[in-house]
């Protein structure tokens, strides 16, 4: 094909590509860039870890913790998530947090009040929601439920002596809920597909098993993990006389699914206050993706601490199992919704879509030779009106 | 399923596609053969192909859109242009590669290797689409550099792993049209039309051919080279 010249000196185009990259590239670069700058801090070092195991990002046993402050200068809950401006936690008695600053270990943060939570309410005791799963009024009957852990291996130092380990601790987590969920008839798939070392290409390896299970389509995706809390009781409570890990849910908030996923993170908690109360500690909307933007219930699960023991997390992971189905829709009409989610995203992407074809129409050269042509003819208009008067 | 959530994965879908179908029309395929593309693609993300050693290869992943890069090289008129995409390809990889690992945790980058500002997904893939756009300067090289980049990235890590014996599975495109693959592939092609055009615009218009500007090449009649993009035929 010859060349032709796309600017002939002129003054005009004469070749120009029409089509341009649709609308919704402004849309989605928006959406992309939802997080906010954070100042990155000085590495401290680590203990040894597994061979391949270079760090394990915000959960390293030494590394820094960061307390939650409200305006009151109480302490709301300490994280090892790295968290910035506008992420949001919604604490154990469903009070809602906005991060407001970063002072080093110290994260700011406003109460907003409460948070709009569902009601929580069981149509029927939890152990049944297998055989409400066989009901044609489950949402979401006969979906099968995925486990897959991106962090292969976290550990729990009082059951290991370590906090890592390449098949880690986390792994007899996620096997405990499996376990859980099929005795109770439900249909799981779970993997220990390795994603070490914990590089930031982790979540790009287990984005690859997470597509995998969802190839299936499973009512939802749960991604096991523990935190790295130094103080086991701020991960402990006690459940039925017995002592259990504490969970924390983590919604991410750089993805199309982000307030979808949110409603199934209260859907969750909501659920088990009721039936475990205490058992969810909380809530974080942070920023990452968490590869939840392949679905809209994809959750990861912090099963207490690597300060806590196995056998609490077990536990934990035994109880989430009664609840997890009834907040995936596995069950029959489990409690009340936070509704609107999906439609008000999905309206808010077709917005954004509009929004950047119009910002691209407007920038490509089109846009601007017809605005200025628009523009000279206007003004023109209006020197001959300013005349005649 | 409820009905928000079935209307919110369409129309995340539709935008997906409709990108991802935008970003194959500038790559020398009609309308129907871009979608006939993204139709295999779907179909070859149920399709993995073992390389032994713990890698595979996802069709509708990794090995259509690597078939395609490497026939846009193939097809450049200049060898200049094929040099260019090429080395942007090899830049790309070792870029990629080394961010994935230099950010792998630790107190400045936590949860198991953030990135600064945004996830891994999309920085990895901005950072296929700015080094694949500066080293090869065109649409069709940013494509080329964002596909190879990331595979190669990914080869590298499967070497990585190999010599630390570590038995982790390299699914070449794994996650189907969904990878990262696909995700820089779209942002490096998006990057390169998002700063010619935004250059242009500044500019009042395309420069002369035979500018020695690094933009040079977006500027041209984009039909002449099938590394640069399309021409009047977009339209």
């Amino acid at each position: 094909m010859m060349a032709k010249p796309a600017w002939t000196g002129a003054g005009r185009f004469t070749r120009i590509p029409r089509k341009r990259i649709s609308a919704a590239l402004a849309a989605l670069f928006i959406v992309m860039a939802g997080g906010s700058p954070i100042q990155a801090q000085e590495e401290a070092p680590l203990r040894p870890l597994p061979f391949g195991v270079r760090y394990e990002g915000g959960h390293g046993v030494e590394d820094v913790v960061y307390e939650l402050v409200d305006e009151r200068g109480n302490t709301v809950t300490l994280a090892t998530l790295l968290l910035a401006p506008g992420d949001l936690y919604i604490d154990q008695e469903n009070w809602l947090y906005e991060v407001t600053s970063l002072e080093g270990e110290r994260v700011r943060v406003a109460r907003r009040g409460k948070a709009a939570m569902p009601s929580g309410r069981w149509p029927q005791p939890p152990a049944k929601t297998a055989a409400a799963a066989q009901t044609e009024g489950a949402e979401n009957a006969g979906m099968s439920i995925g486990i897959y852990h991106t962090h292969n291996a976290e550990s729990y130092v009082p059951t290991s002596g370590t906090a890592f380990r390449d098949d880690g601790d986390v792994h007899q987590v996620g096997e405990a809920l499996k376990d859980a969920l099929e005795e109770l008839g439900h249909r799981v798939i779970w993997t220990t597909e390795s994603h070490l070392p914990h590089d930031a290409s982790a979540y790009l390896r287990s984005r690859r098993t997470a597509s995998d299970i969802s190839r299936e389509s499973p009512a939802t995706i749960i991604d096991v993990h523990r935190d790295a809390i130094p103080d086991p009781d701020e991960y402990r409570t006690e459940i039925d006389g017995r002592r259990v890990a504490q969970v924390r849910l983590v919604v991410g908030r750089q993805n199309q699914n982000r307030q979808a996923n949110l409603e199934y993170a209260k859907q969750i908690k909501a659920l088990t206050d009721e039936e475990y109360p205490g058992l969810i500690k909380g809530i974080f909307h942070a920023r990452g993706n968490y590869n939840q933007d392949l679905g809209p219930r994809m959750i990861l699960m912090e099963f207490g601490t690597h300060t806590t023991t196995l056998e609490e997390a077990v536990r934990a992971a035994e109880l989430m199992a009664q609840v997890i189905p009834a907040a995936a829709g596995l069950a029959e009409n489990a409690g009340q919704r936070v509704g609107g989610g999906g439609w008000r995203t999905a309206g808010r992407l077709a917005l954004l879509a509009v929004a950047g074809g119009i910002g691209w129409a407007v920038l490509n050269r089109e846009g601007f030779d017809a605005a200025r042509e628009r523009l000279a003819r206007f003004v023109q208009k209006a020197r001959a009106g300013g005349r005649r008067g | 399923m409820r009905f928000g959530l079935i209307a919110l994965s369409l129309v995340a879908a539709a935008i997906y596609f409709g990108l991802a179908h935008r970003v194959l029309d500038r790559m020398r395929l009609t309308d129907r053969q871009a979608l006939l593309f993204i139709g295999l693609a779907i179909a070859g993300s149920f399709v993995d192909i073992p390389l032994g050693q713990r890698t595979s290869v996802n069709v509708g992943g990794a090995l259509l859109p690597a078939l395609l890069a490497v026939s846009l090289i193939i097809r450049a008129d200049e060898s200049r242009e094929k040099v260019r995409a090429i080395a942007a390809s090899l830049v790309t990889a070792g870029v990629v590669f080394a961010a994935g690992a230099l950010t792998g945790g630790g107190r400045a980058y936590p949860h198991g290797g953030m990135t600064p500002f945004i996830d891994p997904l999309w920085f990895l893939g901005l950072v296929a689409g700015v080094s694949g756009y500066l080293a090869g300067r065109s649409r069709r090289s940013a494509f080329a550099a964002g596909v190879l980049g990331v595979i190669g990235a990914d080869l590298a890590q499967a070497v990585q792993m190999a010599l630390r014996g570590l038995p982790v599975e390299i699914a070449l495109g794994g996650a189907g049209v969904l990878d990262q693959v696909a995700v820089s592939a779209i942002v490096a092609v998006g990057l390169a039309e998002l700063v010619g055009e935004t250059r242009e615009a500044l500019q009042g218009g395309p420069e002369a051919p035979g500018s020695k500007d690094g933009a040079e090449s977006l500027e041209r009649d984009e039909g002449a080279d099938p590394l640069i993009g399309k021409g009047e035929d977009d339209g």
